[in-house]
């Protein structure tokens, strides 16, 4: 069992995911906390818009600009089930995002460390941190699944490789993207754990 | 620098003499006072393709950019796109063409991997296209070829190369008595391939002849002067909504999305970050939004029209082949929405030097439209031409 406050707020992340899901909407889903407590939620809504923007994350920032300022995400966190794209990243750096976790990364348009560091690289804003890493095998598995079917709904079937639900994770870089000494209070101890076995399994791998 | 909006006009020099003022009614007429400053914005690492020419133009409709014989946009590119002619060490020799042949496919068993790639290089040259200058001889041979064998990367040792050229010139149709047949020369050679025909040529002379297949992902070196007269006219109408936008007390920045088959404005859009109290409400997210909008409506209203049970067509990329053009550089964000709506070509302005997102010079250089590592490209092109007057704006704005 995950236990930090950051895996409890990535929970209703998730809901959103699935809630995304569920509309046909490519599965991203986002909470922004502030304070302690959730002031938006957000999912996909690409399809239904017909708008390659709408972005989960945006969703959650419109909602909250009609009843706050803009000041308010200097103090706000988001949670988001995928990590931010470039587009996101940039949107969340201009808006001063305190900082950003997210469950698994985005390897096509990542703007957090994946594709470009758009959270902390030089620019004019002040950077923001983003973690990786909390509920990421769920999220993986919700865009599995969506894509799955999308496949099978897709008019000339694909080959059955692509038809097959994959299962297994390759392992998350987690120093590509938070510092060593961040992880056991950002992830909790379970994590260390995590790190410290597949360490030594690799290196067992690496023996033989 | 704050964001003095509209106060003063300056003119950079002209280098080139060529200073123009094409505008019909003297600026003090027009109520706006755009103002560009391009040198102060362009870094030194794009002068090359930069033009120092600026002049005052007023955004009188239909006084804009009466000159078209100048070249008015250039064209954003990359470092590593290659723009720059970048060499590299390999071996060639002069063989006699009848044996060609037989000489490439004994080298391909003896070469090793070449760690540079050189199928963009043509393998066999006539005498005649290598050494220009010497044209006298072209007659007396004829019958031979220059043979690029491979890089020195590749094989270091000339000894190495004389050892396997040996045995081909024991073939009895080698034996022609000319001292240079067969001797390695190390020769300069393009290292990549090019990206345009013209380049190409230009890579070619005084080189090794580069091989021109065409380039499935050519970009065009110059804008057509039919796209020119086009974008022109349609900066007029981006310069109309700026001074909009700024006397609604919005930033004057703006951009509209051209449908370039139809040649019909898809949709428009101002800067509102002000009145919106949306950081984000740049001009190029709205735009694109619009542009969604607007095909929803559309579809909508087809479906009520015709069987509402009808499965909605499938979500197309609503801006696929469009273009996209703006008053200044888009930053990160709108260049990469503009990934995400497959917008096929930008055009723009003015460089963002802290915030742009495409130019390599610009922000943290991150080239968004040419990113390799993206799903989707653009091509961009920037103003080059006469200046053209913008309202100031504070060079740290995302735009």
């Amino acid at each position: 069992m995950m236990g930090t406050v950051h895996h409890d707020f990535m929970k209703i992340a998730l809901r959103m995911a699935n809630l995304s899901f569920e509309s046909d909407e490519v599965p991203v889903g986002c909470v922004y906390v502030h304070d302690g407590k959730v002031i938006a939620e957000g999912m996909n809504d690409t399809n239904r818009s017909l708008c390659g923007t709408r972005h989960a994350e945006f969703l959650g920032i419109e909602k909250i600009l009609e009843t706050h300022p803009a000041s308010i995400f200097e103090e706000t966190d988001l949670y988001v089930t995928v990590e931010p794209c470039v587009m996101c990243a940039s949107a969340l750096r201009q808006l001063k995002i305190r900082a950003v976790y997210f469950g698994c990364a985005n390897d096509r348009f990542g703007g957090c460390g994946s594709v470009l560091r758009v959270n902390s690289d030089p620019g004019v804003e002040r950077p923001f941190p983003a973690y990786p890493g909390f509920y990421r095998e769920e999220a993986i598995m919700l865009l599995r699944r969506f894509y799955l079917q999308e496949n099978e709904k897709a008019p000339t079937p694909k080959t059955k490789k692509s038809r097959e639900l994959k299962t297994d994770f390759s392992p998350l870089d987690l120093g590509k993207y938070v510092p060593r000494g961040e992880i056991e209070k950002l992830y909790g101890k379970e994590m260390l754990e995590k790190l410290a076995a597949a360490a030594a399994e690799a290196e067992d791998s690496d023996s033989m | 620098m704050p964001p003095s909006v509209g106060s003063s006009r300056t003119t950079t020099a002209s280098s080139t003499g060529t200073e123009t003022y094409l505008h019909h009614k003297p600026p003090h007429n027009h109520h706006h006072r755009h103002h560009i400053s391009l040198s102060s914005s362009l870094p030194a690492s794009t002068s090359a393709t930069v033009a120092t020419v600026s002049s005052v133009l007023a955004s009188g409709k239909g006084h804009l950019l009466v000159n078209s014989s100048t070249r008015s946009f250039v064209q954003v590119r990359l470092p590593h796109d290659r723009t720059e002619l970048q060499l590299v060490d390999v071996w060639a020799t002069l063989i006699p063409a009848r044996v060609a042949t037989s000489v490439v496919s004994h080298l391909k068993q003896e070469l090793p991997n070449d760690p540079h790639s050189l199928l963009h290089l043509r393998r066999l040259v006539k005498e005649v296209e290598v050494n220009q200058q010497d044209s006298v001889r072209k007659a007396s041979d004829q019958g031979f070829l220059h043979l690029l064998i491979c890089s020195i990367d590749a094989v270091p040792s000339e000894g190495e190369i004389r050892r396997m050229l040996l045995p081909m010139t024991e073939l009895p149709a080698a034996n022609i008595n000319d001292n240079r047949l067969f001797v390695p020369v190390i020769r300069k050679a393009p290292k990549y391939p090019a990206l345009t025909k013209q380049q190409s040529k230009e890579w070619s002379d005084g080189t090794w002849p580069i091989m021109w297949r065409g380039n499935p992902h050519a970009i065009i070196s110059e804008l057509p002067s039919e796209d020119e007269v086009l974008y022109k006219k349609h900066i007029e109408k981006l310069l109309e909504l700026t001074e909009k936008a700024h006397n609604e007390g919005e930033m004057p920045m703006a951009t509209l999305i051209l449908d370039p088959a139809t040649y019909e404005i898809v949709a428009s859009a101002v800067d509102t970050r002000n009145s919106s109290n949306n950081p984000l409400a740049h001009s190029t997210m709205t735009c694109i939004a619009k542009v969604a909008e607007k095909e929803l409506r559309r579809r909508q209203k087809e479906a009520a029209m015709l069987d509402a049970t009808k499965e909605p067509p499938p979500q197309a990329y609503l801006c696929h082949n469009l273009h996209l053009i703006t008053t200044h550089e888009p930053c990160a964000m709108c260049s990469m929405a503009m990934v995400h709506s497959r917008i096929s070509r930008l055009v723009y302005i003015k460089n963002m030097p802290l915030s742009g997102g495409i130019d390599r010079s610009s922000g943290a250089g991150y080239g968004i439209h040419w990113n390799k590592q993206l799903n989707w490209r653009f091509e961009t092109w920037k103003w080059e031409g006469q200046n053209i007057l913008l309202y100031d704006i504070d060079e740290a704005i995302n735009a």
